[in-house]
């Protein structure tokens, strides 16, 4: 890897169901505006804007439009990216290793209060096949659930463990959307909405802003506040047809982890990670993840929560932020996990801080059912 | 063999968005719905008063600060007049212009109404620099249909 | 910084109608590129699709769907948006991926098919903010009509200026082969042709056009394994003005919207990167992002192509025909063929092109170096790149 890169500045919003006071644009400004302040930056000093975000979602037929001023975009290079959140921070990352670009803002949000998701997430889907059937994210992570289900027969008494957990980690969290903890009873007891999956396993919708501040190796020299190193990034997409792809399994994220590994030198994530930030898209997701991500094999995830590997006393304490369960700005999603990695490489996560962390490893998905992922190492210093 | 039709598929997106005005927005509309008076904000830092009112300046990167009641006389400083209809738009012809408000320092977009226009007619009805005057909606609803200019 | 070459180019025919979906498009465009740097998807290493409002192409994230005919899947995608410039940002992008040390080959790839909805102008309204600015019928044409009428306040052009420039142009689009429009106008053609946004006129505006594109970028190390003469991404600028048309007007204005200063700063920051420090004499072919013929003249002038007081003259010299001393878009530029998604992109390939001594009929003798343009947003987003044939 050519010059290194350091995240020198985490802001987030508190998420939440409806940011109705403000305006999308003011959302972020304000956002924005607050990372530079915390950060001591002014906005002459930024080499350069990178934003991601949802047209539809957004309701804004170019979203990086009206929201240039928002992002601090004013006769600065502003590129922005809709495939996913978490690809504003890769960009950033690539820009400034190739030495280019030196002090970048990655920014993404979500105001999902003001659409209706279900009909934002269908018209998503092709028109010609699928979106007669009503594919959308719900039943795209039922899918793959049940397929999990079907392949590996998991004990439903841990899949919920895995919603109490971060449920009960987000109690820790201050910016959490849902900061309420079922129990393991009203767990297994909810209603499934899309077979096999209950309202507590799938995530909320939130409104939220993540704004990131990356740096090259000599400008994060600069700032006072501890640096998270960028060790190792990955992503890759499978393809659009869900009936063409293995749902037992996470390929994109296989591949984007091998990647990241690769970078950053890691051969076994469960002893050299210290915290992980988990992009869940669903319980049953939460343990297949830990599948792709090498932490257990194949139909043994369940493992980890029965032994309370990623409880926050484990061994590898995942979603201690509470994850996407507790606060999900739909598309924002992916940096929201790349910037709660960051706060528990630099020790700044609060309550929430899993002691000691030194390496953190952050994923996001997106698509139906997981068709892209993303993979990203941090280092502390 | 024999040729084969190819179709087409129908779609329709119907997404209803609630965007939400915010504080800005919401008195703006207030005031000119209730009061018939056209607001703008003023920049502590460049000191402009911004038309239409936004909660922040772009340029300077802080929070606005005051409402400022502008004029409603002012000179057009973009136009154009429309003769082509576009589905969803208003049936041509009809004329935009970005109007300088006097107190105002930047241009708000509007209607120009009360002429009739065709393609060789107009640049001997609008000029950049034509004052018009702003006309309101007697029924008025908080939106920036409420408002329209006329040449002064 | 690590060099990165143009390995390849894929281009399809841009038309009107079309029965080809939207994969189909995309497909034709990968297949054509691989083509042409004679290679296999297998050796793209990362792809990045160049893809601006979904809405036209009516399914949202609509670069999921094409994975498979991109021939994404498995590797690392990213969608870059942003709006008419999308296809310069999306080499950038791509470029960056190189730059970076991450990959080492990788493919931008896009289509549009703007028939594909009927309410293009609809869609495009969209694009402002549901505030203030959405309930005037603002779209891409009334947007720069505004600068057309400020650029005749500011700078005395004149729907006869616009004309020639659609003359100049469109003899060039019949030069191209992928031209969608590859007919010749007169001055009194333009003229005469409906008034659609005044003061622009159905020729000075350009087609709504279907069609795909594609590049390969590969690390200067491998340019060795590509059949062609290699063409380098030597300079790279990006620059984006206020979303308010409005406040680029009136004396407290810092920029006027008859103007782009932004583009200027993009430009010039490609010229710093590629070293360059006599931009008019060192670089021979010009293909700037102007969807509407006066929108040509100011981008002219703001990439420093001439001094302001000069263009309307040297228009009138014919210095920017395809065998004056300043050629701008021999291709026909965007007059000729806006398959949006990629129009800007294809202003990046015509320019490689050119360097590479590969544009056939339409190409500039002894080009080493050309500049591409784009602009998105509401004459807001713009991107500049140049491309030379030497590291």
């Amino acid at each position: 890897m050519s010059g290194a890169v350091g995240i020198v500045g985490v802001h987030q919003e508190p998420y939440g169901e409806n940011y109705s006071e403000s305006t999308l644009e003011e959302m972020v400004f304000r956002a924005t505006r607050r990372l530079l302040e915390e950060a001591g930056v002014e906005r002459e000093e930024l080499s350069n804007i990178v934003t991601a975000s949802s047209d539809v979602t957004d309701g804004r037929a170019i979203s990086n439009m009206v929201m240039a001023g928002s992002t601090a975009s004013y006769f600065k290079d502003s590129i922005n990216l809709s495939s996913a959140s978490e690809h504003s921070f890769l960009l950033a990352a690539m820009q400034i290793m190739s030495g280019l670009r030196d002090l970048t803002l990655a920014i993404s949000w979500s105001k999902v209060s003001e659409s209706p998701v279900d009909v934002v997430q269908r018209v998503a889907s092709e028109p010609y096949f699928t979106r007669p059937i009503g594919i959308n994210a719900m039943t795209s992570y039922a899918l793959q659930a049940s397929a999990y289900e079907q392949a590996y027969g998991p004990d439903r008494n841990l899949i919920s463990r895995v919603v109490v957990k971060n449920r009960r980690n987000a109690l820790d969290n201050p910016l959490a959307h849902l900061r309420e903890a079922p129990t393991l009873e009203q767990v297994n007891e909810s209603a499934p909405l899309s077979w096999p999956l209950t309202e507590y396993d799938l995530p909320p919708y939130s409104d939220g802003v993540c704004v990131l501040l990356l740096a090259s190796e000599e400008r994060a020299r600069v700032f006072d506040g501890p640096v998270a190193w960028v060790r190792g990034m990955g992503w890759a997409t499978g393809g659009y047809w869900m009936g063409e792809r293995d749902l037992t399994k996470l390929p994109s994220l296989e591949a984007a982890a091998k990647k990241a590994y690769a970078m950053a030198g890691i051969e076994d994530p469960l002893e050299q990670f210290d915290a992980a930030e988990l992009h869940e898209a669903s319980s049953y997701n939460e343990i297949m993840q830990y599948e792709a991500l090498g932490f257990a094999e194949y139909g043994a995830g369940e493992e980890l929560i029965s032994e309370g590997v990623t409880l926050p006393e484990g061994k590898l304490p995942v979603n201690r932020s509470g994850g996407a369960l507790s606060s999900n700005p739909a598309f924002a999603s992916g940096l929201v996990q790349v910037a709660e990695a960051a706060l528990q490489v630099t020790g700044r996560a609060g309550e929430r801080q899993v002691e000691g962390a030194r390496r953190a490893l952050a994923t996001a998905q997106q698509g139906f059912a997981t068709q892209g992922a993303s993979v990203v190492c941090l280092e502390g210093e | 063999m024999k040729q084969e039709s190819l179709t087409t598929l129908q779609e329709h997106w119907d997404i209803t968005y609630n965007h939400a005005l915010g504080e800005t927005g919401s008195h703006f509309y207030n005031a000119l719905r209730d009061e018939g008076k056209i607001l703008g904000r003023r920049c502590p830092a460049c000191e402009r008063v911004l038309l239409p009112p936004r909660p922040f300046c772009d340029r300077d990167f802080v929070d606005t600060t005051d409402w400022v009641e502008v004029g409603t006389e002012g000179r057009v400083e973009a136009f154009t007049v429309v003769f082509q209809s576009f589905r969803g738009l208003p049936e041509a012809p009809y004329c935009i212009a970005y109007v300088l408000l006097d107190g105002a320092d930047t241009a708000v977009l509007n209607y120009v109404r009360g002429i009739d226009w065709t393609p060789g007619n107009v640049p001997q009805n609008i000029g950049v620099g034509t004052r018009v005057k702003v006309a309101f909606a007697e029924e008025r609803e908080g939106r920036m249909t409420d408002f329209w200019f006329e040449k002064a | 910084m690590r060099e990165v070459a143009i390995a390849g180019i894929g281009q399809t025919k841009y038309s009107g109608l079309t029965d080809q979906s939207y994969p189909e498009l995309v497909r034709a465009a990968t297949k054509t590129v691989l083509e042409d740097a004679e290679t296999t998807i297998d050796s793209v290493d990362a792809v990045v699709v160049s893809m601006a409002p979904d809405a036209i192409i009516g399914v949202s994230h609509g670069e999921r769907w094409i994975v498979d005919a991109c021939g994404a899947a498995g590797k690392p995608m990213m969608r870059v948006h942003t709006g008419g410039a999308t296809g310069i940002s999306a080499v950038q992008v791509a470029a960056y991926h190189v730059a970076s040390g991450m990959y080492d080959t990788v493919m931008v790839v896009g289509a549009d098919r703007v028939g594909e909805s009927g309410d293009a102008q609809t869609i495009l309204n969209r694009i402002w903010d549901p505030f203030y600015e959405r309930a005037m019928p603002l779209n891409t044409i009334t947007m720069l009509a505004f600068q057309a009428v400020r650029f005749m306040e500011k700078y005395g052009m004149t729907e006869e200026h616009m004309a020639a420039v659609s003359v100049k142009d469109h003899k060039n689009g019949c030069k191209n082969p992928y031209a969608h429009v590859q007919k010749e106008f007169t001055v009194e053609d333009v003229l005469g042709s409906r008034m659609i946004s005044w003061p622009i006129k159905l020729y000075d505006s350009c087609p709504s056009s279907s069609g795909g594109a594609a590049m390969i970028l590969t690390a200067g190390e491998n340019v060795g394994r590509f059949p062609h003469k290699p063409a380098y991404i030597r300079g790279l600028g990006h620059a984006s003005e206020t979303y308010w048309m409005g406040d680029r007007m009136g004396p407290k204005k810092e920029v006027d919207h008859a103007d782009s200063p932004a583009l200027t700063q993009a430009a010039y920051a490609a010229y710093k990167m590629a070293g360059i420090q006599d931009h008019r004499r060192e670089i021979q072919a010009w293909e700037l992002y102007a969807p509407f013929s006066n929108i040509e003249l100011h981008a002219i002038q703001d990439v420093g192509l001439c001094e302001p007081d000069e263009t309307l003259k040297l228009l009138e010299d014919g210095a920017f025909d395809i065998d004056g001393d300043r050629p701008v878009n021999p291709s026909g530029g965007v007059l000729c063929a806006n398959p949006i998604s990629v129009t800007a992109m294809v202003r990046v390939a015509e320019a490689a092109l050119q360097v590479q001594g590969r544009a056939g009929e339409h190409q500039i003798d002894g080009v080493k170096t050309a500049l591409a343009t784009g602009i998105g947003g509401d004459h807001q987003h713009f991107g500049a790149v140049v491309v030379g044939d030497g590291r």
